[in-house]
């Protein structure tokens, strides 16, 4: 059995733990009260602490609980690959515009994902970004980059 | 009666062209993402905001109100046909519905699903009408320290019941206020927790964080189980007699237990349907037939989930709670578009609530009219693969949140927390109370602040005051009654003699 302090559960319940840490040693930078009334920094102070605590007693739950049949996960390479996908497609937004990335997100989960066949993909993903371009650009009128020169 | 003279208003209002094509849009919307798997109504309405921005809010409103009670209508469907709920509402018509599919008669549960749903939708919209004005009347008393209150019972309610654990669901939601602490403080000025960034000034939207968790989130948890399933045929979806005759009574108990329940902040659909299951079996003469495909096990909570679904309307519009995951979604909406939840939308923006009310009505006929002879149309929709539905998905969220601000920074955002609404989903932390905490922070510090100012620094005025009083002890109690019963629970009984050790 996997030790309990290597489960993604337990490093999730950590980071927020982490995340409320920041937050309360953060909170100190700002004023804490002012006159009756708290001040910028009392609220984070409280969040911080709270989440910290509450973090924490999920992660001691999850180490001092009774060990559970441990459930079936779904595996993470596909969900890894198409998380991966998505930040190549935002970082290359700012210099190709929205179009080709959009277009390639789809044909590359379609094709090299779901190994689907490669001409309905390429109907799919078409269709689904020219749609996109139409309701956005034509009918919302955002101003949306399309390609590289409508920056 | 001036709650039906509104409600007259209401309807001139939800008739014109426009209203009336947005209601049908809605239901239809509803109806499409309940029956299509890995998208329920909080991601549908979450992927349509941006399409929103600028546009009428009634027009808006109504359809995301459409969006939210058709999916209980769709949600039937997936399982009735495949065993699959579409919605965790309709997990309990999954049991019966499933068995009476398996024995040729998918055609009658759902009819019966639909008509139940119509009558619950129109009996529980009509408790709305009745119920929602004079508690919002009554609420307007509320100062800030009962605002404050309000927000932390709505906090904590929804917390306590999304998930299978109220730590992790608590801590959501202090996450969600955590998040509403970045940016510029409006009362002092002060820039908080930027990192440096300008862009972060104004905070994170809540139409960026609702799209990451509920669209980009969904997606990445679904898309590893993205086959396409056997389904069912569908045939005859008028009930017969008999069938009426063993369904009109659990109808009306469910419609009346699944408004009640609706009502309660934080309880919603899902725990209604349960009710509704485990009371027809009670009361039923041949309990032994339920699991086997007992049509009351389809009538009892069909009607009970579709009336909790305009009950949790009740507090949305009257108190500015919201009822479910998917009412916070909607709250979040009016505050987007500028308008204050709680009971001051009853007088400020009577026009909006009541043609919202009044598409209810119009919007669980038009289902009734969907479903009874296109039911077999939806259910053919069951056999398109998820693997062809989620890359579109991900392109709408990622130029829907771009348009909303026209900044590349929030398709980062999306994605950010796209990847940790995965992990929510896969380590059982509910994201609703995240994006409510987020909705409802500055709500939450403006009325602290202003409470303790009036009462000079002192935290006794939420318990001097009766009404703030009585909504922390309610807050305090759906903490409490959980952990509480988890503990007893986890206790070890007493071996009794007899027993073998």
């Amino acid at each position: 059995m996997k030790h309990r302090f290597l489960t993604g559960d337990m490093g999730f319940a950590i980071g927020w733990a982490l995340l409320g840490l920041y937050w309360m040693v953060g909170s100190f930078d700002y004023p804490l009260w002012s006159g009756f009334a708290p001040d910028s920094g009392f609220l984070p102070l409280v969040y911080g602490t709270l989440l910290f605590l509450l973090s924490v007693a999920v992660a001691a739950s999850l180490w001092f609980g009774e060990a559970e049949a441990e459930e079936e996960r779904e595996p993470l390479t596909k969900s890894l690959l198409v998380l991966a996908a998505l930040v190549v497609v935002v970082a290359s937004l700012g210099f190709i515009g929205f179009l080709l990335p959009v277009f390639g997100l789809m044909m590359f989960i379609y094709l090299y994902i779901e190994r689907l066949p490669l001409l309905r993909s390429a109907v799919v993903a078409g269709l689904v970004t020219a749609s996109l371009a139409l309701v956005f650009v034509h009918w919302l009128s955002i101003p949306l980059p399309l390609v590289t020169w409508d920056f | 009666m001036e709650a039906l003279m509104d409600l007259g208003g209401g309807f001139s209002t939800a008739l014109t062209p426009n209203n009336l094509m947005m209601c049908f849009l809605g239901v239809f919307l509803g109806q499409l993402v309940g029956v299509l798997p890995g998208i329920g109504p909080s991601a549908a309405i979450a992927l349509l905001l941006p399409l929103t921005f600028g546009s009428d809010p009634t027009a808006s409103l109504i359809m995301f109100a459409g969006i939210y009670y058709g999916a209980q209508y769709g949600g039937t469907i997936t399982s009735v046909l495949i065993s699959v709920p579409g919605e965790s509402s309709t997990v309990m018509t999954s049991i019966d519905g499933y068995q009476m599919a398996i024995k040729g008669r998918a055609g009658a549960a759902l009819g019966i699903a639909a008509i139940g749903s119509f009558i619950a939708g129109t009996i529980s919209t009509l408790g709305l009408t009745l119920l929602a004005p004079p508690l919002a009347q009554a609420a307007l008393a509320f100062g800030p320290p009962e605002y404050f209150a309000l927000v932390v019972l709505g906090l904590v309610a929804l917390a306590a019941v999304s998930g299978r654990s109220v730590l992790k669901g608590v801590a959501a939601g202090v996450a969600g206020l955590l998040l509403a602490t970045i940016g510029i403080d409006p009362q002092s000025g002060v820039s908080r927790f930027d990192f440096g960034m300008v862009w972060l000034l104004d905070g994170i939207e809540f139409i960026v964080l609702t799209v990451a968790l509920f669209g980009v989130g969904e997606v990445l948890a679904s898309c590893t189980a993205a086959s396409a399933r056997p389904v069912a045929e569908v045939k005859n979806v008028l009930p017969t007699r008999e069938d009426w005759r063993r369904s009109r009574m659990p109808i009306l108990r469910g419609s009346f237990v699944g408004f009640l329940i609706g009502v309660l902040p934080g309880t919603g659909a899902t725990i209604a349907s349960f009710i509704a299951y485990i009371m027809e079996k009670k009361l039923s003469r041949h309990p032994e037939e339920f699991g086997k495909g007992a049509i009351e096990g389809v009538a009892g909570p069909e009607s009970s989930n579709n009336a909790a679904a305009a009950g949790a309307l009740v507090p949305m519009l009257a108190l500015g709670v919201p009822g479910s995951g998917t009412t916070a979604i909607i709250l979040g909406a009016l505050i987007m578009f500028g308008l204050r939840p709680g009971p001051e939308l009853f007088t400020q923006n009577a026009t909006l609530v009541w043609a919202v009310i009044a598409s209810m009505y119009i919007g669980n006929l038009l289902l009734l009219i969907m479903n009874l002879p296109l039911a077999g149309v939806f259910a053919r929709l069951l056999k398109v693969p998820y693997k062809w539905l989620y890359p579109p998905i991900l392109a709408i969220c990622l130029v829907g949140v771009f348009s909303q601000a026209n900044s590349l920074e929030d398709c980062w955002l999306v994605v950010g927390f796209g990847a940790i609404g995965w992990a929510m989903k896969r380590f059982d932390w509910p994201a609703a109370p995240m994006v409510l905490g987020l909705v409802l922070g500055p709500m939450f510090e403006s009325s602290l602040r202003q409470s303790l100012t009036m009462s000079h620094g002192t935290a006794f005025i939420f318990i001097n005051r009766p009404i703030a009083a009585a909504l922390m002890l309610a807050a305090v109690l759906f903490i409490a009654i959980p952990v509480i019963a988890g503990l007893l629970a986890s206790r070890p009984r007493p071996v009794s003699a007899g027993e073998a050790p």
